[in-house]
C-alpha cells in the first residue's frame, strides 16, 4: 500500500474542507492535478484528458482503499454528491509516511484557491492548465480556442476568464482569499 | 417466389425472443462472433457452479436487446426541453435510427475481442497496454466486421461502432486522452454505465440464472423503463439518470451486483483457478502471451485451451502436467486465509503481513494469493424526482448511499499444507491483532464437484 500516495489525498482532503469546499471526489481530482500542474510537488499520480477535464484513474483508486480502512469517510450531501473528510485511520496514515514542508504549504496554496470554486469552474480551470502545461500551449487566445474546443459548452470567453484565474496558480502566486 | 425474410428472431431464456435484422444477423454470422460461442462467459466458474457453462455469445445477443430497449425508452419520448436542445439534431428519425444501429450493433460486438476463459488473467497475458475491449476495437476496425458494416445501407461507420462499445473510462486508460462528443457519451453509457448499462444488466441476470444463484435478480423491465436523459446539474452535461420511480429497481441491481461479486465472481476457489490457469497459460504460450494482433487472437478459443490442457493432465511426463492438473484434476491450491473488513479497517496492511508470513514460512512455491478492492459500487447517479429536479442517487436512496464495498484477500497453499498453514496463520493473525479469536466472514458456497 503506498501511504505517501494516502497522504497526499488526505492533506488535500484536509485543506479543502479547511477552504470552505463541499470536497467532493472532483474538487480532490482537480485540486491534485493543479498542485502537479503548478510543478512544485511530486504527486505520484497519472493524469489523462478525460470526459471533465484532467483526471486520475489511480487517484480514484486509492480513494476506495482509504475508504476501506476509514482513511478517509464520505457522506451523502443534501442534493448533490458525496463529501469527503478525514477518517479515524488518519493518524495511522500520518504515521507511514511524510510530506515535506515545501509539499505542504503547496497543498496548502493550491487547496486555498480551489476551496471556494464549483466543479463546473473547476474543469474549465484545469483543463486551462492541462493545456498551459501539458499541451506547451501558453498564447492566451490559443489556450481559450483550444479550450473551447476541447469542450464546445464552454464559450471562448469563459475558456478565456478560466485560463486568467488560473494564471496567478501556475506562476507561483499567491491566490486571493 | 418466396419473399426474403428481414426480420430474424432466436430464443433468449431471459427475455423471450430476440430479434435482429439482415444486418445484425450477417454479424452474428461471421467468424469473429461465431468464436463467441466458444469462450466461456465466467471462465473457469463452472468447477464451482457447475450450470455456469454460458458462453459471451448468448450475453451479447441479451445485450443487444438490452440496448436496443434502453435507446428507445430514453429517445421516443421526447426529453425535457433542456435537454432537447442539445441533442435534437441525432433525435430527427433518420439520424435516430442511425444511431439506434449503432448501439445495437456495438452491443453485439462488445465482447469480440475476449481472449480465451474471458477475463481470466488478462492483464497478464497480453503485451502491455492492450486488453480486450482495444482487441474488439481493432477486430470492428479491421476484420470482416468492418466490411459488413460498411457494405450496409446507410453505411455504418465502424468508428463510431468503438466509440459507442468502448467503455470511455478504460479507454481513456489505454489511450490516454477521450473526449467523445455529449451525445456519444450517452451512447456509451447506455451501454457501458456502471448502474444502468446495458451489458452489466445482461450479465448479471444471465449469470445468476446460469450459476443457479438467485442473487443477480432484480427487475430490468421497471430498470428500463425509469431511464431518462436528464442535465447533470453540477456538471451541466447531459447524461443518463433515472425517474424516481425506478429507484427500487436500481438499489436492487446494485445489491445484486454486491451479492455476485462476493459470492460468484470471487468466490475462492474460481479465483484461484484463474491463478492456476494463467500458470498454465504462461507456460504453454509461445512468449509466455497471447498475440494482440487480431486476426490471430481469433483463431484461439476455449477449446485449444482445453484440449492442451486436458493432454498435459493425463500425461505426467509432459513438462506442464502439474500445472494443468491442478485445473483438470482439481488438484488446486487451498485456501487458507480470508481478509476480514474489521481487520483491514484497524490494520490495512493486514493482508501484505499474512502474506509474507505464509511466503516465510512455507516457500513462494507454496503459496498463492490473491486481492481485489476494497472496491464501491460507482453508485453516484442522476435521479429525477418528481418535482423535475435532478439530485443525487445518494441523497434519495440510504441503500444505494450504503452499498458495502467489494473486498477480498485470499491466500492459497498447495493441497498437502493446507492443515498446517491454516493453523500457523490463524496463531499469526491472532498475534497481530493481538486478540484470541478472530471471526470467519460468513459465506455461502458451493462445495464445488
Amino acid at each position: 500500500m503506498e501511504f505517501k500516495k494516502h497522504l497526499m489525498i488526505l492533506e488535500v482532503i484536509e485543506r479543502l474542507n479547511k477552504y470552505g469546499s463541499w470536497t467532493g471526489k472532483t474538487h480532490v481530482q482537480k485540486a491534485l492535478f493543479l498542485l502537479s500542474a503548478t510543478g512544485k510537488a511530486v504527486v505520484p499520480f497519472q493524469f489523462v484528458l478525460y470526459k471533465h477535464g484532467p483526471y486520475s484513474f489511480d487517484i480514484e483508486d486509492e480513494m476506495e482503499q482509504m475508504k476501506g480502512y476509514a482513511g478517509i469517510v464520505s457522506a451523502p450531501m443534501s442534493g448533490y454528491g458525496v463529501t469527503l473528510d478525514t477518517g479515524s485511520s488518519a493518524p495511522f496514515i500520518r504515521k507511514e509516511a511524510r510530506l515535506t514542508d515545501g509539499e505542504k504549504a503547496e497543498i496548502e496554496r493550491v487547496c486555498k484557491f480551489v476551496g471556494s470554486k464549483k466543479v463546473t469552474e473547476l474543469e474549465r480551470i484545469a483543463t486551462a492548465a492541462w493545456i498551459r502545461t501539458r499541451e506547451n500551449i501558453t498564447d492566451a487566445v490559443k489556450v481559450a480556442a483550444r479550450l473551447h474546443a476541447l469542450k464546445p459548452h464552454v464559450s471562448t470567453s469563459e475558456a478565456a476568464e478560466a485560463d486568467c484565474a488560473v494564471l496567478p496558480l501556475l506562476n507561483g502566486k499567491k491566490s486571493p482569499v | 417466389m418466396p419473399v426474403a425474410k428481414i426480420r430474424h428472431e432466436v430464443r433468449c431464456g431471459l427475455y423471450g425472443f430476440i430479434e435482429f435484422d439482415n444486418l445484425e444477423k450477417r454479424l452474428i454470422d461471421s467468424a469473429p462472433f461465431q468464436r463467441l460461442r466458444c469462450i466461456h462467459q465466467l471462465a473457469l466458474c463452472y468447477q464451482i457452479y457447475p450450470g455456469a457453462t454460458h458462453k459471451r455469445f448468448e450475453h451479447s445477443l441479451g445485450v443487444m436487446e438490452v440496448a436496443g430497449r434502453i435507446f428507445n425508452t430514453v429517445f421516443n419520448q421526447r426529453p425535457d426541453d433542456k435537454v432537447y436542445e442539445r441533442i435534437a439534431e441525432e433525435l430527427q428519425p433518420e439520424r435516430k435510427s442511425y444511431w439506434l444501429r449503432v448501439v445495437r450493433v456495438a452491443a453485439l460486438l462488445h465482447d469480440i475481442g475476449h481472449l480465451p476463459f474471458s477475463h481470466a488473467a488478462e492483464e497478464a497475458l497480453l503485451p502491455e497496454g492492450w486488453n480486450h475491449e482495444r482487441l474488439t476495437a481493432d477486430i470492428i476496425r479491421k476484420s470482416e466486421i468492418a466490411d459488413i458494416l460498411r457494405s450496409e445501407r446507410p453505411q455504418i461507420d465502424p468508428e463510431d461502432v468503438v466509440d459507442v462499445a468502448w467503455d470511455i473510462r478504460k479507454r481513456a486508460k489505454v489511450e490516454g486522452e477521450v473526449l467523445p462528443s455529449t451525445w456519444k457519451t450517452l451512447l456509451n453509457e447506455i451501454l457501458t454505465g456502471n448502474t444502468f448499462g446495458a451489458d452489466r444488466i445482461d450479465y448479471l441476470l444471465r449469470d445468476s440464472w446460469h450459476a443457479g444463484v438467485p442473487y443477480g435478480r432484480f427487475d430490468p423491465e421497471r430498470l428500463i423503463g425509469s431511464l431518462r436523459a436528464v442535465i447533470d446539474p453540477s456538471k451541466d452535461e447531459i447524461a443518463l439518470g433515472l425517474d424516481i420511480g425506478g429507484i427500487h429497481a436500481a438499489e436492487a441491481l446494485l445489491l445484486a451486483r454486491y451479492f455476485m461479486y462476493t459470492q460468484v465472481y470471487l468466490h475462492d476457489v474460481r479465483r484461484v483457478y484463474d491463478l492456476h490457469l494463467q500458470d498454465f497459460l504462461q507456460a504453454w504460450l509461445p512468449g509466455r502471451k497471447f498475440s494482440a494482433e487480431w486476426s490471430q487472437h481469433l483463431e484461439m478459443t476455449d477449446h485449444e485451451v482445453l484440449s492442451a490442457l486436458r493432454k498435459a493432465a493425463a500425461d505426467p511426463a509432459n513438462e506442464l502436467h502439474m500445472l494443468a492438473a491442478r485445473v483438470a484434476n482439481r488438484q488446486h491450491f487451498r485456501t487458507v486465509y480470508e481478509l476480514v473488513r474489521t481487520h483491514f479497517k484497524t490494520h490495512p496492511t493486514i493482508f501484505e503481513d499474512i502474506r509474507e508470513f505464509a511466503i516465510r514460512e512455507f516457500g513462494a512455491d507454496n503459496v498463492r494469493s490473491d486481492a481485489y478492492g476494497p472496491k464501491w459500487e460507482i453508485n453516484d447517479f442522476l435521479v429525477l424526482t418528481e418535482d423535475g429536479s435532478v439530485v443525487s442517487s445518494v441523497s434519495e436512496s440510504s441503500v444505494v448511499a450504503n452499498v458495502p464495498p467489494i473486498h477480498i484477500g485470499l491466500i492459497f497453499v498447495v493441497p498437502e499444507l493446507k492443515a498446517e498453514a491454516a493453523k500457523k496463520i490463524k496463531a499469526h493473525l491472532d498475534e497481530l491483532l493481538n486478540m484470541k479469536t478472530t471471526r470467519k466472514p460468513k459465506k455461502e458456497k458451493s462445495s464445488g464437484v
